[in-house]
């Protein structure tokens, strides 16, 4: 029953050539958009392009991570300096990724650097963000169980700072990527040389919409697969597990 | 404790909050002073940073340069004329995607079976990213406007749908019968017991949409438009006057903390605390 | 729907801000509209019943954003320094030219 709208998408898409007149390069059917799948897949260019992309993705993952947990437990280890950079990081945390955009272009150029800076800046402000909110969130009562049992600094630390950050960071992953691959997306279309996005808003110019059409649907189901086949099992097995987070 | 399928929420104190208006009002001008001290520790590290990187204004304006900017684009009478254009294709197009959402959700979520059709379909074009649209809509209409409000309609639809959907389907049916006990007619029904019952989950499903539609905004008028906050981001590159894009990512910023503080955030502070708290629907989303 | 209204509604911030914004808004929009009747009745060109040509005077270099306006509004000709002759300007854009802060004055033109 589910199948149902998909079905009448395809049929109506199938049939409108027949039934209506409009240029090709509105809506090209579907046998265009396939063949040109099986042309982008047979002379490699579409795994040239996504693995670009997904590279890109993971390189400006793993930076602004690396970056952001360390620097984002540090600030919430002082409830003072947190404090007052809160609001700086919640003004930082909205306008991070895809304003950042012409400004990677000047740094950067057009190309991968600026691409993975962009993803890299959107994933470091919102990991920063929620690290240090994460911290602030942690129950008193924890906090108060580990002083006292007599837990200073480093323990302090690796008894419940550390912890208390996974738990943020797992749940905070599945939005960072959310957010990191609509970053990639947008800054692919505006400063990207290569990958899904540059070679979807590329093709516009050419009026080759099959490209845009096989563009978008590869973009879509590759998100479905990260996230069906990726977050919802990681989360269940770690922090639903764990009673972080009720499904 | 259940997660929110939004952003994360406003971090609670370590401390317990003190009581009455008069230490109320002496910790919000405590936390006035400490964020008027973070801001100007940023300011001063940036300005301080500007000899240490010793590139050109064009690579790394300082605090100075970009204020210089700003009063340009202020004197000129440009800024103005941006902010409130971006402002009104963000709130036209938000209200009238806000609008769809919800009435496709409230009907969909009112007859089962159109939610089991439709459910799918619609988590599948969510799936595709917003900004992998902006393509075929200049395909279809050519650079300009059009595709700005299209696109923002499409993005904060979504939200509102699913969280529309999910609210009135988790409406108690307690509630729903006691009212139809009481006589009411159908649409009393919706109107007096199913709308405010779901109006938590459509009020996070709106501020949730309304974000992500201000970052669709500012990504579709950097490509698409020829004034506009967004726009000026780039444009600012492209005259090689990096300090107006800097001018404009910090409208961007302060228009953002302007709407969801002065609008999104209180509304939905004031339907929770008066009809209870978000639902995370069964399904998982 | 008497349940979805919240008490005091007229002294929540969200309204009372909107208000003074609105507010705010309302009166530059006045000052702006008579400045700019005040700019035409000094060149003399306030009654203007069909298209003139003109020279804005402005207070800035102008900018591509500035020429777009003026193309709007009629034959944009030339650009000296920071006036603007315009050919051909109908009087009510003529009014919404002049309504903008960033011009200094109209001067009436003859035009080449």
């Amino acid at each position: 029953m589910a199948a149902i709208p998909f079905l009448a998408v395809a049929l109506g898409w199938l049939l409108a050539p027949r039934v209506l007149a409009y240029p090709r390069y509105l809506l090209p059917p579907a046998g265009d958009v396939w063949a040109r799948f099986l042309q982008m897949l047979a002379d490699g260019s579409l795994a040239q392009h996504t693995g670009g992309s997904l590279l890109r993705l993971a390189a400006g993952f793993v930076a602004g991570n690396a970056l952001a947990i360390p620097l984002g437990i540090a600030i919430a280890m002082h409830r003072g300096v947190a404090e007052m950079l809160r609001p700086v990081l919640t003004f930082l945390q909205s306008i991070a990724g895809i304003a950042w955009i012409p400004l990677a272009i000047v740094w950067f150029g057009i190309g991968n650097g600026a691409v993975v800076f962009v993803i890299a800046n959107i994933v470091f402000f919102s990991v920063i963000y929620n690290t240090v909110m994460g911290v602030q969130t942690i129950p008193l009562v924890l906090r108060r169980a580990v002083l006292a049992s007599g837990g200073r600094g480093v323990r302090i630390l690796t008894e419940l700072l550390l912890p208390g950050a996974l738990v943020q960071i797992i749940l905070g992953l599945r939005t960072s990527v959310a957010l990191g691959w609509r970053a990639l997306v947008a800054a692919e279309m505006l400063a990207g040389a290569s990958g899904l996005g540059y070679v979807t808003i590329e093709s516009v110019q050419w009026y080759k919409t099959d490209v845009v059409l096989l563009g978008m649907i590869v973009i879509g189901l590759l998100w479905l697969l990260m996230d069906r086949l990726l977050f919802v099992p990681l989360e269940r097995a770690t922090v639903v597990r764990w009673g972080m987070l009720q499904r | 404790m259940a997660a929110p399928p939004g952003p994360v929420p406003d971090a609670l104190p370590l401390r317990p909050a003190p009581a009455g208006p008069v230490a109320r009002r002496r910790t919000e001008r405590g936390r006035l002073v400490k964020s008027a001290a973070g801001l100007g520790l940023i300011l001063a590290l940036w300005q301080a940073s500007v000899p240490l990187v010793g590139l050109s204004d064009y690579f790394y304006p300082s605090p100075a340069t970009v204020a210089r900017a700003f009063g340009e684009l202020i004197t000129k009478g440009i800024l103005p004329v941006y902010v409130s254009d971006s402002l009104l294709r963000y709130l036209g197009s938000v209200v009238v995607g806000g609008v769809l959402g919800l009435l496709l959700g409230l009907a969909v979520g009112l007859h089962r079976g159109l939610a089991r059709l439709l459910a799918p379909f619609v988590n599948f074009l969510y799936a595709i990213v917003e900004g992998a649209w902006v393509p075929l809509f200049v395909v279809w209409w050519g650079y300009g406007i059009k595709v700005i409000v299209v696109l923002l309609v499409y993005i904060i639809f979504f939200p509102m749908f699913h969280n529309t959907m999910v609210g009135v389907r988790t409406v108690p049916q307690v509630y729903v019968n006691a009212v139809r006990a009481l006589g009411a007619r159908p649409w009393q029904v919706v109107a007096e017991v199913i709308l405010p019952a779901a109006l938590p989950n459509i009020i996070t499903g709106f501020r949730v949409g309304a974000g992500f539609a201000f970052r669709g905004l500012i990504f579709a008028e950097m490509l698409a438009a020829k004034t506009g906050v967004g726009y000026l981001i780039y444009e600012g590159v492209s005259m090689q006057n990096t300090a107006r894009t800097i001018v404009g990512m910090i409208c961007m910023g302060a228009m953002w903390l302007f709407i969801d503080n002065l609008y999104l955030k209180p509304f939905e502070r004031a339907t929770i605390e008066r009809w209870g708290v978000v639902v995370v629907p069964e399904d998982g989303h | 729907m008497r349940s979805l209204a919240i008490r005091g509604i007229g002294r929540q911030r969200p309204v009372v801000v909107t208000a003074l914004l609105l507010a705010a808004w309302l009166t530059f929009q006045a000052w702006a509209w008579w400045s700019g009747g005040a700019k035409l009745r000094a060149a003399g060109l306030d009654h203007a019943a069909r298209q003139v040509h003109v020279e804005v005077v402005l207070g800035i270099t102008p900018e591509p954003f500035h020429m777009a306006i003026f193309q709007d509004a009629g034959r944009l000709i030339a650009v000296r320094g920071s006036s603007v002759f315009v050919m051909d300007v109908p009087p009510d854009k003529l009014r919404s030219l002049a309504a903008h802060y960033w011009v200094r004055a109209v001067r009436p033109w003859a035009g080449i």
